[in-house]
């Protein structure tokens, strides 16, 4: 006998789903009903299946208040969503939202096919030569079936430079939360941005993106798909696509472990690098809206905050080598002050 | 010689606690969370000592970190439903709003529902809850949804089945990822 909580076989499930399917059609019939009564006591494990799935529907009674409906029937926001609506002047500013916003979300690379931890990079190569780069913080998972293969991107950022192989005749595409993505024999970097954002920059040819919102399946229609193009840039959110716009430069430049930066404010530059170095690195408030121009190696944060002191009025302090902070310059007088507030404006 | 369980447990806990909580604050940064958090899974441990005993446990720190992050998951995704919910709630009139007690009961139940139905997209949960909930006929709920009826029968073909293994399982031994997730869920104070 078995206990009324106990697992049916996939097969008797996939029927008793099929039944409550068509009785709940609202086109069923009489003669469905005595199949189906039919069907219950032709085995135990039927009518164990039928109950069962009756009783999944008394956990849903919470769902009949309209909060509750609604949270369950709508894409969890990221933490910082709002801030994405802006313009792609502001990536940087963005992407250090989704930095700070990656100190307290969960690490979702313990699973996956592929990751890459703090500062790591890892090239991946698909039998049909395929080229993924892992920029560091990055995990993704490929995923095959008989009519595509998905990089499902987890979490971090990706390169993806489609391969030419006649080996492959299914098509690729790149799937976030935030919608996917259809190569047109290309080079592009996906980035993870929040929970359900992520910014796509196309540096050859063309990429087809839909929101999420939109079907996954490429072979289906979907009004929302964008073009982008070479240089262009976009950011996706599961139920809308932002206007496509030009790129930051370089902004593929981490795969050569550098970063490029132009007139950027520099707790963004800081943002930055703190996704490759695994302590915290502290700007002050007084100088975190200084803006700097320059090239930053990725991967040798001492060089990069030396560089940085050297280009602007502050100082560093390393504490343990795990705790950096940026600070004023002690030395820095009022008049300089008033000069450099006069400048920002 | 062999130990009692709980002094094997109390050997646990007094040998890697403060590894645990030092760890979780780092992953989390807020002492709090990482305090509760690193209680939370001693706790979790001790629930499943028939299942998994602590002698059993051959690389404590591994264990103890597995079991945690999967805390950690549920805990940012309650507190992002969490958030949501409110402001779900912010619409609503102050008459109609509900006492903080019934709020946090809500917010466990979301919890629950939303393991239900992880991973069904916004559309296939709305017809799921259109058809078992409400009685809707498929049609009405392709007129809903702006999708076609194959489209809804689809839709609640895959929530059945995904709320069924989350709840029940799978007769299947390949199917452990998915029972261990019931296993936790099952822990859950109700």
């Amino acid at each position: 006998m078995s206990h009324p909580d106990s697992p049916v076989s996939r097969r008797v499930l996939d029927q008793a789903i099929d039944w409550q399917v068509r009785m709940s059609s609202g086109e069923n019939t009489e003669r469905d009903a005595i199949a189906l009564e039919f069907w219950l006591s032709a085995h135990p494990d039927h009518a164990r299946a039928w109950q069962q799935l009756a009783r999944l529907d008394a956990s849903l009674a919470p769902a009949e208040s309209q909060p509750v409906r609604h949270v369950l029937t709508q894409p969890l926001k990221a933490r910082k969503a709002k801030r994405i609506a802006g313009s792609l002047g502001a990536v940087l500013a963005m992407a250090s939202a989704a930095a700070l916003y990656g100190q307290y979300q969960p690490w979702s690379g313990w699973f996956a096919d592929y990751h890459t931890a703090t500062g790591e990079r890892q090239l991946v190569v698909l039998p049909d030569n395929t080229v993924i780069r892992l920029n560091t913080r990055t995990a993704i998972d490929i995923e095959e079936d008989a009519e595509q293969r998905t990089i499902v991107l987890r979490d971090g950022e990706i390169e993806v430079e489609t391969g030419h192989g006649a080996v492959e005749n299914r098509p690729l595409v790149v799937a976030t939360q935030a919608g996917t993505l259809r190569p047109l024999g290309t080079r592009f970097v996906v980035r993870k941005l929040g929970e359900d954002t992520a910014l796509l920059s196309v540096t050859q040819a063309a990429v087809g993106a839909r929101p999420a919102s939109c079907s996954r399946r490429d072979n289906e229609a979907c009004d929302a798909e964008v073009l982008v193009g070479e240089a262009q840039s976009i950011v996706l959110h599961p139920q809308v696509l932002s206007q496509p716009l030009a790129s930051p430069p370089l902004i593929d430049a981490w795969k050569d472990g550098m970063l490029v930066v132009e007139n950027a404010a520099l707790e963004d530059v800081v943002a930055e690098l703190s996704r490759y170095h695994v302590g915290v690195i502290r700007v002050h408030p007084d100088v975190g809206r200084l803006r700097i121009t320059g090239t930053f190696p990725v991967d040798d944060i001492d060089y990069s905050i030396a560089a940085i002191t050297q280009a602007l009025p502050v100082r560093g302090t390393n504490v343990a080598g795990l705790w950096r902070n940026l600070t004023p310059l002690k030395d820095i007088g009022f008049a300089q002050k008033r000069e450099q507030s006069v400048n920002e404006k | 010689m062999s130990k009692s369980p709980s002094s094997l447990l109390q050997a646990l806990y007094l040998n890697h606690h403060a590894w645990l909580q030092s760890w979780l604050r780092r992953k989390l940064g807020c002492p709090d969370n990482a305090a509760d958090l690193a209680q939370d899974t001693f706790t979790r441990i001790l629930a499943a000592e028939d299942m998994r005993p602590v002698s059993e446990i051959a690389e404590p720190r591994a264990y103890l970190t597995t079991i945690a992050k999967r805390l950690m998951v549920d805990f940012f995704r309650r507190a992002d439903l969490e958030r949501a919910y409110l402001e779900a709630l912010s619409q609503l009139p102050e008459t109609m709003q509900p006492s903080a007690e019934e709020r946090l009961q809500t917010v466990q139940l979301l919890q629950e529902m939303d393991k239900l139905l992880d991973g069904l997209s916004a559309k296939a949960r709305a017809a799921w809850l259109y058809s078992r909930l409400d009685g809707l006929k498929h049609a009405e709920i392709a007129e809903l949804l702006g999708v076609s009826v194959p489209r809804v029968r689809q839709y609640l073909a895959r929530a059945a089945r995904q709320a069924y293994l989350m709840r029940y399982g799978s007769d299947e031994a390949s199917a452990n990822e998915i029972r261990g997730v019931r296993e936790s869920a099952r822990h859950e104070p109700s």
